[in-house]
């Protein structure tokens, strides 16, 4: 299909974002407005509340856009918006928001998969890495591993058991008396710890290629309760440093499996976990492998990297509908 | 300029959606849709066929009532955000409307909706405050039945048109 300009709608969480690409995926405009400092305050996202936001913040992030670029609607020729995974409430605004724009306007409307988001918002920059390649995804809502093929079809091969890594670091640091969401503080005070081996953590589950991170929530319970009863002292910084270790050591030990699994040396990570700068050194250092990870302003959810998966599924002519629901799996 | 005034008004706060297209006071069109858990997403599909089948489209319509409950949040939502995005391209304006209100419409005394277990949410038409739950129905209410089975049509968007001139003033 040929088009002038897409617009991209995402609202699967606690971001609503809106971009206009053009034909070769590059951005003339976009918008973010996120809600997590609300979140931030009621110690988590609250699904009603996400879901009013974006209700009450679409029309004008989309005008904002608009006036900002001097385009006016009638120069997009198609839409595109993140109708899976996310919270259903806050994906049904966006998508309702679509199909009216779309119904409006008499162009077609492309739902876009979250996930394929993440790992093709390098599309149409030089870096990009050509399928086929495994894709990891570590965010607050996933944890999961992916086969992409020649064709740019997605197959999970790994997933989390329990919770995702960016939820781990999240209720381990609400543990730790940090503030929602903590993963971006247990990154700083990593960076003044040092290595500790009184803090050990349980080796987790060597099986298959998913991922479980239950048993070290509870372990660093235990050693918290423990801790606390027998006053024993450990530096804060030292304990963030030994628990990130671990948890992106296995981030990445299952990626190198799924790669040696399926003969593949390309890596694609995205996710709001990728922002973590420990991760993103130990990546930096992996020689045999070819690894794209997104630019920091980018691990958060938007509506760039939708766009640019439409644009992707445009260009190699993936079947489309307008008739598509939301999911939250 | 009354009989070239198209309304589309929509109301997703109950099972059963409403879809009303007036013109000026002239209803064109009223359909009750009900509601499965997924359908609700393509309702604004739905009500452009709708139009298409009186020869209309989304341009021609000049102003959009959308019901904004009590009912449903969910169904308020996806009603609100559809006709948001409608709206968008020409900026049509967009007027918000108490969904018992609209039942009411005219000389109702009170609106009952279907709750769960035989009870019903009871609103007294015109009063302020929130509906209330009970099983006990006064007389004279009119019954908006959910379910396909006896369902009674209300006449109930005439009390949104009536007040079509203050809108309009607001269009300006
Ligand atoms: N520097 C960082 N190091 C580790 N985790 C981080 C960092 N910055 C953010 N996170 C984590 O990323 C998650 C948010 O990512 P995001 O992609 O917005 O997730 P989702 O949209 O699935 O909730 C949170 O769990 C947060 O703790």
């Amino acid at each position: 299909m040929r088009f002038r300009y897409l617009l991209a709608i995402e609202s699967s969480c606690d971001d609503s974002g809106i971009a206009i690409l053009d034909e070769n995926g590059i951005v003339q405009v976009d918008a973010l407005c996120s809600f997590k400092d609300y979140s931030l305050k009621l110690g988590g996202i609250v699904p009603e509340i996400a879901a009013r936001h974006h209700i009450a913040i679409m029309s004008s992030l989309l005008e904002s856009v608009l006036a900002k670029s001097h385009f006016s609607s009638k120069y997009i020729d198609v839409i595109a918006v993140t109708h899976r995974p996310g919270i259903i409430g806050s994906l049904l605004v966006g998508v309702s928001f679509a199909k009216g724009l779309s119904s409006a306007l008499n162009i077609p409307l492309l739902g876009i998969n979250h996930i394929e988001g993440h790992l093709f918002c390098g599309y149409g920059e030089s870096n990009f890495v050509l399928p086929p390649f495994i894709g990891v995804i570590v965010s607050g809502g996933h944890s999961s591993i992916y086969l992409c093929d020649e064709k740019y079809n997605l197959k999970m091969i790994g997933d989390t058991k329990d919770d995702a890594a960016g939820e781990i670091l999240d209720k381990v640091g609400r543990m730790l008396g940090l503030r929602y969401p903590a993963g971006k503080m247990i990154d700083y005070l990593a960076k003044h710890g040092v290595e500790n081996n009184k803090i050990k953590f349980p080796n987790m589950t060597q099986e298959a290629l998913d991922y479980s991170f239950s048993g070290l929530k509870t372990a660093v319970g235990c050693m918290l309760d423990f801790a606390e009863r027998t006053q024993e002292r450990f530096i804060l910084s030292d304990f963030c440093f030994e628990f990130q270790r671990h948890i992106m050591r296995e981030v990445l030990n299952k990626a190198k499996i799924a790669c040696k699994a399926y003969g593949i040396s390309k890596l694609v990570f995205g996710g709001g976990v990728v922002a973590n700068s420990f991760l993103r050194q130990e990546l930096s250092n992996l020689s045999d492998l070819s690894v794209y990870i997104p630019l920091l302003k980018d691990c958060t959810d938007n509506a760039i990297m939708i766009g640019k998966a439409a644009v992707l599924k445009l260009r190699t002519g993936k079947e489309i509908s307008e008739d598509f629901f939301v999911f939250s799996h | 300029m009354n009989d070239n005034f198209y309304w589309l008004v929509v109301d997703t706060s109950f099972k059963e959606s409403l879809v009303v297209i007036a013109e000026g006071e002239n209803i064109l069109l009223e359909v009750k849709v009900i509601q499965t858990f997924k359908s609700s997403e393509n309702l604004i599909y739905y009500i452009k066929y709708l139009l298409l089948s009186i020869d209309m489209d989304f341009r021609k319509i000049n102003g959009i009532a959308i019901g904004l409950g009590p009912g449903s949040y969910t169904g308020i939502r996806i009603g609100l955000a559809a006709v948001k995005g409608v709206a968008f391209p020409d900026r049509i304006p967009i007027l918000g409307f108490n969904s018992f209100e609209g039942i009411a419409g005219n000389g109702a005394g009170y609106v009952a909706v279907p709750a769960t277990k035989n009870q019903y949410y009871l609103w007294r038409a015109g009063s302020q405050e929130c509906p209330i739950i009970t099983s006990a129905l006064p007389d004279n209410v009119y019954i908006e039945r959910v379910g396909l089975k006896g369902s009674v049509i209300v006449k109930k968007i005439p009390k949104i048109i009536e007040k079509r001139d203050r809108y309009i003033s607001f269009r300006s």
